[in-house]
């Protein structure tokens, strides 16, 4: 698990990071390959794909083949951990 | 022993299928734009699990699941607390990733390991469709009720046809509905300018079933089914009531069978 200071920045890093993991987060049974979230989003193919490995690096989002294709979809219980582990943060930050 | 019947959990509709639907069915739900399809598939899962401990998938590539969401919130259904207890998910797909002929894995794998599903939504298979080459559709139809059937799965597969409405119009040269065990039609009723909603079931292979054409409507509750529709001319003459039952006709209009 990274550590919450390596993540936010990450996380953060792009408005395109940002509307993915909204859209993942709306509608957790997304299954689709990066060219259809890609549209779904109404972003260039090119730099989806950039920040989709990020997001793939961190855990929230994973991929894995499927026929000819590949698909990314969200991992549930690694993005609670993280959600839980920015709510602390956040927390700990107004303190 | 488990019940060889699917229950819908909607009583009227049980009792017209003498039932529910046979379990491990493939069923075809055909009805125009906005007849309810969608809201009815729904009431059939969310029935599935808090009535029965069935578990159920939900499969979307028109709406989006945060729509699906909002709309079922407002019936009362609270889908997301069902996923959050591994009892539903609700899928979201290009319907392309469905076909691919991937030897390995299908899509829907590591669903049914996740909520071991005993009922599948497919809104729609009409849109699925669209995605084959003509000359392939039965192939490929084939193929995917068949996936479904060796999951043990008691399917809804939700089925747009225009024709319904009135016009007469083939979605498919050959017609899909002898790939399936069942098929329901939502269609609208003209009765003295006013339009009403009517549910017939066209087949039902292996049981009886009421071949009568019966009123429904939806409420902020569900599906609500009325009585049988009578034919409103007969009433006028003088002449008994006839029974309005689904026909040959509307097969054909829906597309789902070729003119011969
Ligand atoms: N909360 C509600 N209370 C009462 N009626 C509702 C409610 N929500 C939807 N409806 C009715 O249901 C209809 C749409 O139902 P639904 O979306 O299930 O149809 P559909 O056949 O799936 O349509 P589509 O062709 O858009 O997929 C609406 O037009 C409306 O009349
Ligand atoms: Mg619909």
């Amino acid at each position: 698990m990274p550590e919450v200071e390596d993540l936010m920045p990450k996380l953060l890093s792009s408005e395109i990071k940002a509307e993915i993991l909204i859209l993942y987060h709306m509608n957790p049974g997304l299954i689709d390959t990066p060219e259809a979230l890609a549209r779904r989003i109404g972003r260039g193919q090119v730099e989806v794909t950039k920040d989709l490995e990020d997001l793939l690096i961190l855990g929230i989002l994973r991929k894995k083949p499927l026929g000819s294709n590949e698909v990314v979809f969200l991992d549930r219980d690694r993005d609670r951990d993280i959600q839980k582990l920015l709510k602390a943060h956040i927390e700990s930050l107004g303190d | 022993m488990m019940d060889d019947r699917a229950k819908t959990g909607i009583t009227e509709l049980d009792n017209m299928l003498r039932g529910g639907f046979m379990r491990g069915d493939a069923v075809l739900l055909a009805g125009s734009a906005g007849m309810g399809k969608t809201t009815l598939g729904l009431e059939y899962i969310i029935n599935g699990i808090t009535k029965y401990r069935e578990n159920g998938l939900y499969v979307t590539f028109e709406q989006l699941p945060s729509q699906i969401y909002r709309d079922s919130a407002n019936f009362g259904w609270q889908l997301k607390k069902m996923e959050e207890e591994d009892t539903l998910r609700v899928i979201c797909t290009s319907p392309n990733l469905l076909l691919e002929a991937s030897d390995g894995e299908h899509l829907f794998d590591s669903f049914i390991d996740e909520v071991h599903p005993k009922r599948i939504v497919v809104d729609s298979l009409s849109h699925l469709a669209m995605f084959v080459p003509q000359n392939e559709l039965r192939k490929e139809m084939y193929k995917f009720v068949m996936y479904l059937k060796t999951k043990h799965l008691s399917s809804l597969l939700l089925w747009e046809s225009p024709g319904l409405m009135g016009q007469v119009q083939s979605i498919t040269e050959e017609g899909i509905s002898f790939l399936v065990d069942a098929i329901l039609i939502l269609k609208p009723v003209e009765i003295e300018s006013s339009m009403r909603k009517a549910l017939g079931i066209l087949k039902l292979r292996g049981s009886d079933h009421d071949k009568r054409l019966t009123e429904y409507e939806i409420t902020s509750e569900g599906f609500k089914l009325r009585k049988p529709f009578v034919e409103y001319e007969g009433i006028m003459s003088g002449s008994p009531r006839k029974i309005l039952r689904v026909s040959e006709a509307d097969l054909l209009k829906s597309g789902l069978i070729k003119r011969r």
